[in-house]
């Protein structure tokens, strides 16, 4: 066998294996999971979704975000958090409409904290304060109108 | 009791930032400002706008007559003159909601078309008062005191009716600082409580079908700002 000979026989698979890895290193896989994450709903006060505007969460301290994307047509965003934290989420429509707020959670996706839930975690003493005003009000009124 | 109610607004935090309109006054000049969250505590955020999205701009008496004011038409638009109250009218123009983002651009050049609206939005700033301010200055939709907004005081129940193309226009959304507080009945009125001292930004806005095949609506917009002693 002559020398060009060998070496033609040899470059082929030498080629095809190099070409080989090269598809193998960009074949992107997947695979499927169920798992907790935080999901968080953006809507204008008429409950219209902030459906498919940009948003990006940036950890605390870092300068890059941790996740950009787009909110889905519910104007959702599901997020993984990879250890705990406090989150910082923005989103923001081209036509200048937008949230600025930060989440606090665990490593497993659990919340632990957020701006909004002020709301949520003081409603009940909100509701509290207001009863007892209102029945200290009609105590007041009812023994103002028995003095007279 | 001021206590309780310093307890129950904290419990609220505003969050929530849309864009704003309003106009800042040093004497005589009148600059028309574009922003976001100019009520709270961080203070004014503002943003360029391009100037050629200002279509009119005028000053007014207290009686309610147009009176000659100099415009300046570069960014940030201008107004000078002896304004009992100023006007500024903009449009940003065709907006297209898509899968990917709102896009400033009509419907036939925004490929997937969700919604898309025309933007039509005006500022009216009092400085004085006169019983011709109680009527509307424009066409456009404006949000119009029906009593001296001038003298209230925090707490005390703004009167207004809202009007479009020279009628009381009902169903219009009234909105204080951005929270949406009623909807105008079939005679243009509404009442607003104000809540804050000092500036005020109360805001309007109302949707007409639209047939010109570049957006399904045209969203009309109006603020009404002033501010208490």
């Amino acid at each position: 066998m002559s020398k060009t000979l060998r070496a033609l026989l040899w470059s082929g698979p030498l080629a095809l294996g190099i070409q080989a890895s090269t598809v193998l290193a960009h074949d992107l896989q997947y695979t499927t999971s169920s798992g907790q994450a935080v999901v968080i709903k953006l809507f204008y006060v008429d409950n219209k979704p902030f459906s498919f505007e940009g948003y990006e969460i940036t950890r605390e301290g870092d300068k890059l975000p941790y996740q950009v994307g787009r909110t889905d047509g519910q104007g959702h965003i599901a997020f993984l958090p990879d250890r705990a934290g406090k989150w910082h989420v923005k989103a923001i429509s081209e036509d200048g409409h937008g949230l600025d707020f930060t989440i606090t959670t665990n490593a497993a996706a659990g919340i632990e904290g957020s701006d909004k839930p002020a709301y949520e975690r003081y409603g009940r003493i909100v509701v509290g304060i207001a009863v007892i005003l209102g029945v200290f009000g009609l105590m007041s009124l009812y023994l103002r109108r028995k003095k007279t | 009791m001021k206590t309780a109610v310093f307890l129950l607004a904290s419990l609220f935090p505003t969050l929530a930032c849309a864009h704003d309109l309003w106009i800042e006054r040093e004497g005589q000049l009148h600059t028309l400002t574009y922003g976001h969250e100019r009520s709270s505590h961080e203070g004014a955020k503002k943003l360029e706008y391009k100037p050629d999205t200002v279509k009119q701009a005028a000053c007014f008496n207290a009686a309610g007559q147009r009176v000659n004011a100099e415009s300046g038409k570069a960014y940030p638009a201008t107004l000078t003159g002896d304004c009992a109250a100023s006007w500024f009218l903009t449009s940003s123009g065709y907006w297209s909601k898509t899968p990917y983002g709102t896009r400033n651009l009509p419907k036939d050049e925004a490929g997937a078309v969700i919604d898309s609206w025309l933007s039509v939005e005006s500022i009216k700033r009092i400085d004085h008062w006169n019983t011709g301010l109680s009527q509307p200055l424009t066409r456009e939709l404006e949000l119009v005191p029906l009593d001296n907004p001038l003298q209230l005081k925090p707490g005390g129940k703004l009167h207004l009716r809202a009007w479009f193309q020279g009628k009381p226009a009902a169903g219009v959304t009234v909105a204080y600082f951005g929270k949406p507080r009623g909807v105008t009945d079939a005679d243009g009125k509404v009442n607003i409580r104000l809540q804050n001292p000092g500036f005020q930004l109360i805001q309007a806005s109302f949707e007409l079908p639209l047939s010109d095949g570049k957006a399904d609506k045209t969203i009309h917009a109006s603020t009404l700002q002033f501010d208490l002693p």
